[in-house]
């Protein structure tokens, strides 16, 4: 996919993942990643930027003695979520244009 | 490479940044998360890619250029290592010439001298001063390769030197640009 396009949907993309329960780091790689791939050293900028935008909190919580860092999102974040999904129409009809 | 090392690199890449430690604990757990899902660390920390490429996607994401700690003496430092670079490539360039003309002057003369001597030889028997005239130009021959070679060694490796720190002056002044941009 053209690297400008994924860019904007992976934060996108990483919220969704998060959307149902909070996650960590390797799993919301590997959720997201069914969809569209995604690398580790890019999902860290974008869980920082989530982070300073208030879409996300973070929390740690031990975990087989070990910490993890989880994220959450918020009431915020879920509204950029729906604000995601008033543009589909607005995509699927460039689509069509491009597709004709 | 083992996590111990890789986080090690890892913090040596990320030296200026700001949340260093942040980042750092993220792929520790990235890694911890990696081999409790039965994944082998080194196979998984070489799909992280190398301490450096994950400084430059840090470094290509826009939010992140701000996060490098400001250096204000960033220039006089610079300015500072460039003559000392300077000054040290003279320096080396200089003991490397003076290496190879006295090796090579040491080469000619030893290897005249014995080649004289030994024609001497074949007339006839050599008389003990001979024998040791002989025994000191083929040792001016040996120290002339000596210095020939360490000569032509150093210039070999200030050369790489000089390769060396042109390549990542590149890299700086295109970190440079990257940063005001």
């Amino acid at each position: 996919m053209n690297p400008q396009l994924k860019k904007g949907f992976l934060e996108t993309l990483v919220l969704a993942a998060i959307k149902e329960e909070p996650s960590y780091g390797y799993k919301i790689i590997q959720d997201v990643s069914e969809v569209l791939e995604m690398s580790e050293s890019t999902l860290y900028p974008i869980l920082k930027r989530l982070e300073t935008q208030g879409f996300v909190t973070t929390y740690v919580e031990a975990h087989q003695s070990r910490l993890r860092k989880y994220y959450k999102i918020t009431a915020k974040g879920l509204k950029e979520i729906e604000k995601a999904k008033d543009d589909f129409n607005e995509i699927e009809s460039i689509y069509r244009y491009i597709m004709r | 490479m083992n996590k111990k090392e890789f986080i090690k690199a890892l913090s040596k890449a990320l030296h200026d940044y700001e949340d260093k430690d942040e980042i750092l604990s993220y792929y520790e757990e990235l890694i911890d998360e990696a081999v409790l899902n039965e994944m082998s660390e080194e196979t998984f920390i070489f799909k992280l890619g190398s301490p450096t490429q994950i400084r430059e996607t840090l470094l290509n994401d826009g939010s992140f250029k701000k996060r490098l700690k400001e250096k204000e003496n960033f220039q006089v430092k610079r300015l500072f290592s460039t003559t000392a670079k300077l000054f040290s490539g003279i320096i080396v360039g200089f003991v490397a010439i003076v290496m190879g003309i006295v090796g090579f002057s040491f080469v000619i003369g030893g290897l005249s001298n014995s080649v004289a001597i030994m024609l001497r030889f074949i007339v006839n028997f050599p008389t003990k001063i001979e024998v040791f005239f002989f025994i000191i130009s083929q040792l001016i021959l040996g120290i002339g390769l000596l210095l020939l070679g360490i000569g032509i060694l150093w210039y070999t490796v200030a050369n790489t030197k000089i390769i060396f720190m042109k390549l990542t002056g590149k890299i700086d002044s295109s970190m440079d640009k990257r940063r005001q941009a």
